[in-house]
């Protein structure tokens, strides 16, 4: 029985957080959360920001799998990216394909799926430095998941499909200025970047080219 | 991740990632993926989740980026591999109190020029024998006294994996096991009804080895502020010995400084009364201990003075008129079957000449064992006996009362 990832569209606004411990507004950098300006309802207030980050490597990790890739997880500070997703060769003669992604999870943005982008804040320049560094051997993407601050309603299961919420969006950034004055860069990111199975399986069809991703 | 690791702090430009990519297989790492001329993934025994990517185009922008990457993952995998190495050792193991030997040196961290790594391990046995020998006696200077106990005590002892870092040398003792004090063997006594004194348990041997290392550092920094070398002297019944110093010296030779530190394994109550955990030296200490050693030595009671009657069978003399060397077989019941003794000029021409004329020789002297050696120190000849057929024959008859030098013996 196969299970789909159903993505529906139900922005409010919460807090941004990133696998280095990035928060923002209401969430303080050691998963605790203020009092004021939180609309967070969360199941655990001291885990809330950990289990952002678990929710989106599950959102990755099931898309990967729907796109036959292998997910492996890298250590914090390597590479300032959070996974490594792999696809292997299809024939005998076909050579695998490797992904860095570094993932974002927010409950502050409203993407309007009618407009062609939104604006992404990156709480430090140096996310921004790793991914519009220029690569060659592995390239590195940028994973923004949009979830509800409401942490109980974040998945739905029935029988026939498991909905998660929302959405997440991915954009490379390789090549990308890097404003030396700017402490938090804000990024474009591409409402049709869906980060889905065949949005993946693209990305590594290009890159498998040796295509680019911008 | 751990700055410990030596591999963490390679300059990633000084990689051959070639050779790297080929000593991770050799060390049993699996290739999992790559893709040609640019990057080889590996997997560590037993990881099947994660692999360590390898950069191969040394023209790569981000080459650099990678290797280092690389060496910080590989690091943190073979600091969790030793780590579960020394869990498993002491889970399969009873319980063991874990000895640490340090040594800094200039080499890359976690590794040791191999004669210092060798002097390392010998100086480590050194420092664990001085202890055990403390634990039955305190004295100034053992020679080879209780030297079966020692090395039944090293029996009880493994050997662990080194440590990243500098280089470590790992002993682990069993917390609570016992080694005999006498040589008596089993079959001669019955080890049921043994009294508790006839043993020694590992872990109050262990105690010993930290005093001894902790009180000789206590009479260093008294040197340090007194200029004076009593304090070895005062704190020989704390556990110095000149086999400790000469250990400690032996230790602190050719590094940048050492340490002596202990675990005691929890599944026991923590020692009561014991030093610090961790003991350091410092390269300037060696010279100190040096001296200290000398003055142990000097100042021990000497062993007690023997007198052989036997029989030449070695002569050696290295420069004509310099001292010789004599092997001599013991014809007096009760002693070294073979000895061996330093003589003046003098003296080694007169055995020469008694040797020529198959006479007995009597000797006295310091005998110590070395090895399976027994020399005479300090030895001079008492007198030449007569033909040695003559005495043997009386020896065979029993009448060993009238064979000079006999009488003297424990002299």
């Amino acid at each position: 029985m196969a299970r789909q990832c159903s993505i529906r569209f139900r922005i409010e606004p919460g807090q941004i957080v990133g696998r280095g411990g990035v928060t923002e507004e209401a969430v303080t950098a050691d998963g605790h959360m203020a009092d004021t300006k939180s609309n967070v309802v969360a199941v655990d207030k001291r885990t809330f920001t950990a289990m952002m980050e678990q929710l989106q490597e599950g959102y990755v990790t099931t898309v990967a799998a729907t796109a036959g890739c292998t997910v492996e997880p890298i250590p914090k500070d390597l590479y300032g990216c959070d996974l490594r997703l792999v696809r292997p060769g299809r024939r005998s003669d076909e050579e695998e394909v490797p992904l860095l992604v570094q993932l974002k999870n927010t409950t502050t943005v409203k993407p309007n799926p009618a407009k062609a982008a939104f604006s992404f804040k990156l709480r430090k320049r140096a996310y921004l430095e790793r991914l519009a560094l220029k690569r060659k051997i592995e390239k590195a993407i940028l994973i923004v998941m949009i979830t509800s601050p409401i942490q109980a309603e974040w998945t739905v299961v029935d029988h026939d499909l498991m909905l998660v919420k929302h959405c997440c969006y991915w954009e490379t950034l390789e090549g990308h200025p890097v404003d030396r004055n700017v402490n938090e860069p804000s990024v474009r990111i591409r409402t049709t970047n869906v980060f889905d199975a065949p949005a993946l399986t693209e990305i590594m069809n290009r890159l498998g080219r040796g295509e680019s991703l911008s | 991740m751990s700055d410990a690791s030596s591999l963490a702090n390679l300059d990633p430009t000084r990689v051959d990632p070639e050779r790297l990519n080929l000593i991770l297989q050799e060390s049993g790492w699996r290739v999992i993926g790559q893709r040609k001329n640019l990057y080889v993934r590996l997997s560590p025994p037993g990881e099947d989740r994660q692999s360590v990517l390898v950069p191969l185009d040394r023209q790569a922008p981000e080459y650099f980026e990678k290797m280092h990457a690389a060496l910080l993952l590989i690091s943190h995998f073979v600091i969790r591999n030793m780590l579960d190495a020394n869990i498993s050792a002491r889970l399969v193991a009873d319980p063991a109190d874990t000895f640490l030997f340090r040594a800094e040196s200039a080499a890359p961290s976690g590794l040791i020029a191999w004669t210092h790594g060798e002097r390392l391990i010998r100086s480590s046995r050194r420092v664990l024998v001085a202890g055990a020998k403390t634990h039955l006696e305190r004295l100034k200077y053992f020679g080879n006294r209780f030297g079966q106990f020692a090395n039944r005590y090293l029996d009880t002892v493994l050997m662990g994996q080194t440590a990243p870092g500098s280089y470590i040398v790992t002993a682990f003792t069993p917390a609570n096991g016992f080694v005999q004090i006498s040589n008596t063997r089993d079959d001669e006594s019955q080890p049921m009804f043994r009294l508790p004194s006839e043993a020694a348990s590992t872990r109050s041997i262990g105690v010993s080895v930290m005093k001894g290392a902790a009180a000789s550092k206590e009479a260093i920094e008294h040197y340090r502020s007194h200029a004076s070398l009593s304090g070895f002297d005062d704190l020989v019944s704390e556990g110095i010995s000149y086999e400790m110093t000469t250990a400690l010296t032996d230790l602190l030779s050719g590094s940048d400084g050492a340490d002596i530190s202990v675990e005691w394994d929890p599944a026991l109550d923590a020692p009561f009364r014991v030093p610090d955990n961790s003991i350091e030296f410092r390269p300037s200490d060696a010279e100190i201990l040096t001296r200290a050693s000398a003055q142990l030595a000097a100042t021990a009671r000497p062993p007690a003075r023997m007198t052989i009657m036997g029989r030449v069978h070695l002569l050696s003399q290295r420069e004509a008129g310099g001292p010789g060397i004599i092997g001599i077989d013991n014809l007096s019941p009760g002693k070294p079957r073979k000895l061996r003794a330093h003589l003046s000029d003098d003296d080694y021409h007169m055995t020469l000449k008694a040797h020529d004329r198959n006479d007995a020789v009597v000797v006295q002297g310091q005998v110590e064992r070395e090895g399976n050696i027994h020399w005479m120190y300090d030895a001079r000849l008492i007198t030449v006996l007569g033909e040695i057929d003559g005495i043997e024959a009386q020896i065979k008859e029993g009448s060993t009362e009238n064979i000079p030098g006999q009488l003297e013996f424990g002299e």
